[in-house]
């Protein structure tokens, strides 16, 4: 592992493009780091996106992380192509947001398709770069060259050769690149065009996931295995519900505790910290905490609420032919309605994260959130320090889709850490991720269907009653936005309509008479509620497509013909 | 506070931890190893399945004591790239596993089944299984590199 300096140097070396770097200096390790700030790399930087080693290796920058679905693989797939090297010579640096552009994080799936776009660009400016450098140094055109596996070599005469490894040596080669877009648009373009896909050789063949034998064989680290020197385990213990307020708490039971650190409490925040995990566990179990009672209970009948309750947001999603004309003279008409519960994200990990607090100097946090950028941004507001003054990490966590966490368990060890002036580790209980964790919305879809004598579907009439899928905004970027900030009292940043916003809850086949309309609910509890509800694997979709697919089945059955 | 010793992965290691301390935090936090992992801390998901005398248990609820002076396999014990276990080997083969959080369960688990049972049948498999959790939906996958794996040891 790299000493704190090497870390420090590679991460703000000069503005050179492509640099050499050795391997013993890996970045992909967690590692504390010292410097006084740690801002955002630019986009406009090719080195921002890649740098060859002497060594011949080639080290990719992102802002994309994975979350379970192999997307690394993918990634340096798409450079290996362009830079004619094998996958194997690549390593990927994801989700630092020191060392990562800003790509967005992950989301909507746009990973490939947007997110390897600027990579793609990146490597073919180098490719562009590096072969007038070998034109030079072998007194042949570019054209004239060939690269296989790093090495270029001129085109009819093998013995001329060079690799990527020994043309960066010594030098720094200057193009800047064009930036276009944010976050998931993110591009870059280069003078150099990327290779005719027609031409692919590793792009769209099946390659073995790196990330597999790491794992395999016991070596891979996920953001519970993070430790940092002198780190403390941290728990939380949360309100008795909703709305609920601090009246006391009582710790001298898990005083008494081995390893017991300290009680923290900050506005309704309330955690302990303690030396190791097992007596930080038994310390949140011993301490005695005072709530109010809780602002509103839940529903006796949640879908009779959410029926009676006004919605704040209303739309028409779509309007097409006349479907309640066509309904009200149908032959035959077919109605269901289909209840879809608030759901837990459940994944196999329960959020985790450990945080390094600095008030002077860089504050670190290591988590597997999937958007490491935005949560900097809401991390820093949440303690007060400018945004280059937190430095986010993603390390890998268990696969997940939406704010099942992540994001407020890397809150949760901030507030620990600024509180103790230690690196502490907070690791969710699953009774933590259960309760306390987002929640897919929960939503109602009524349809009916006008049948033709035929079977045909004559009409459809889909309304749908849903919490917004955006109570939780995606981006972490405010401290309201996560559960320790509204605990502190930063103001609840709660986001979009999001049921009628981006359309999600139309019908998805197309039918001549169509008519679909959405409604937002208002939240449930407006502060640190366990049932802020947020994306759950597809934006806005389940729901629906349950309702749809299930009815679609009904309306099968009625004309005795199979649904697929 | 107590001193309790194990053979951890063949070597004998000593920690003072509370006895009541489940084994998952001592292996994890003394031992400093990375699987087991921690899935549920109830005994639900298997993420943190260990062998301790080959017998699969789920190290979140077993308290440490009762596993000291006992022989303890996590899964760094089992192969390394050089040397994979055929398991290892299987997995890798089959591409089993997407984020990988729950691997050491299954992973685990089944070295306990094939030494038991060099050749299972279906059922001896999902009754192997039985408890395991994967979010990702790799089941398929596990199955068949475990078939794999165990054609592996006939070959």
């Amino acid at each position: 592992m790299a000493s704190s300096t090497s870390r420090r140097d590679f991460l703000t070396i000069g503005s050179g493009l492509l640099i050499g770097f050795s391997l013993s200096d890996s970045a992909t390790a967690p590692q504390l780091m010292a410097a006084d700030t740690a801002p955002n790399p630019s986009p406009a930087r090719l080195d921002a996106w890649l740098r060859i080693g002497v060594d011949d290796h080639v080290r990719v920058f992102t802002g994309k992380v994975d979350i379970g679905m192999g997307v690394q693989t993918a990634l340096m797939q798409i450079v290996a192509e362009e830079l004619d090297v094998p996958v194997s010579r690549i390593e990927l640096i994801m989700g630092d947001t020191a060392a990562t552009p800003d790509q967005g994080g992950v989301g909507g799936s746009t990973s490939i398709s947007a997110g390897g776009k600027p990579l793609r660009n990146a490597a073919a400016a180098a490719r562009h770069a590096l072969l007038q450098l070998a034109s030079n140094k072998l007194g042949a055109p570019a054209a004239q060259l060939d690269v296989h596996d790093g090495i270029v070599s001129v085109r009819g005469d093998a013995s001329q050769k060079i690799s990527y490894g020994a043309l960066v040596e010594g030098h720094e080669l200057g193009e800047a690149l064009r930036v276009s877009g944010n976050g998931f648009s993110l591009n870059v373009e280069g003078s150099a065009k990327p290779k005719d896909p027609s031409t692919y050789t590793v792009v769209g063949k099946s390659v073995p996931r790196v990330d597999l034998p790491p794992k395999l064989f016991g070596r891979a680290i996920y953001s519970t295995d993070v430790r940092v020197p002198g780190m403390l385990h941290g728990r939380v213990i949360r309100p008795a519900g909703a709305g609920s307020t601090l009246a006391g708490v009582d710790d001298r039971a898990a005083k008494k505790i081995p390893g017991y650190v300290k009680t923290v409490t900050k506005g309704n925040f309330v955690g302990v910290v303690a030396e190791n995990e097992w007596s930080a566990i038994r310390a949140a179990g011993a301490v005695k905490v005072n709530w109010s009672a809780p602002a509103a209970a839940f529903p006796d009948d949640l879908y009779r609420h959410m029926r009676s309750a006004k919605p704040k947001a209303s739309r028409q999603l779509n309007n097409q032919g006349d479907a309640a004309a066509a309904l009200s003279r149908a032959s035959k008409k077919i109605e269901a309605s289909y209840e879809w519960p608030f759901q837990a994200h459940a994944t196999m990990g329960p959020g985790c994260a450990v945080a390094d607090f600095h008030a002077d100097g860089v504050t670190t946090v290591w988590t597997g959130a999937q958007k490491p950028h935005a949560l900097q941004k809401g991390l820093a507001q949440m303690l007060g320090l400018a945004d280059d003054r937190v430095h986010v990490i993603w390390v890998e966590a268990a696969g997940s889709y939406g704010r099942a966490g992540d994001e407020d368990v890397a809150a949760d060890a901030a507030l620990l850490s600024q509180a103790v002036g230690k690196p502490v580790r907070v690791q969710w209980s699953r009774a933590d991720m259960t309760a306390w964790g987002g929640k897919g919305p929960a939503a109602i879809v009524d349809l009916s269907a006008a049948l033709n004598q035929d079977g045909s579907i004559a009409a459809i009439d889909m309304s749908s009653r849903a919490f917004s899928g955006t109570e939780i905004i995606p981006q972490a970027t405010t401290a309201g936005n996560m559960l320790a900030g509204q605990l502190i009292g930063m103001p609840n940043t709660t986001a979009g309509d999001e049921y009628v916003q981006w359309g999600g809850s139309t019908y998805p086949y197309t039918i001549r008479n169509l008519r679909c309309t959405g409604h937002v609910l208002a939240a449930l509890y407006s502060e640190s509620s366990p049932m802020r509800a947020t994306h759950l694997r597809d934006p806005n979709g389940p729901a629906g497509t349950f309702a749809s697919e299930s009815f679609m089945d009904e309306l099968a059955a009625e004309a005795r013909v199979d649904p697929i | 506070m107590a001193h309790l010793s194990f053979k951890i992965n063949g070597k004998t290691r000593s920690f003072d931890v509370e006895p009541d301390c489940p084994l998952l935090y001592v292996l994890r936090d003394n031992a400093g190893l990375n699987n087991p992992r921690f899935g549920c801390g109830l005994g639900q998901c298997g993420a943190c399945t260990v062998l301790v005398n080959q017998t699969p248990v789920r190290s979140c609820t077993l308290p440490a004591s009762r596993a000291a002076g006992k022989e303890i396999m996590t899964l760094e014990g089992l192969g390394t790239p050089e040397h994979p276990h055929p398991l290892q080997a299987a997995f890798l083969e089959e591409q089993t596993f997407q984020c990988g959080y729950c691997l050491n369960g299954w992973v685990m688990a089944a070295k306990a089944l094939l030494d038991k049972h060099p050749h299972p049948s279906d059922e001896e498999i999902r009754g192997a299984f039985e408890g395991l959790v994967c979010r990702c939906g790799s089941h398929v996958q596990i199955a068949a590199a475990v078939k794999r794996a165990a054609e592996m040891r006939r070959a």
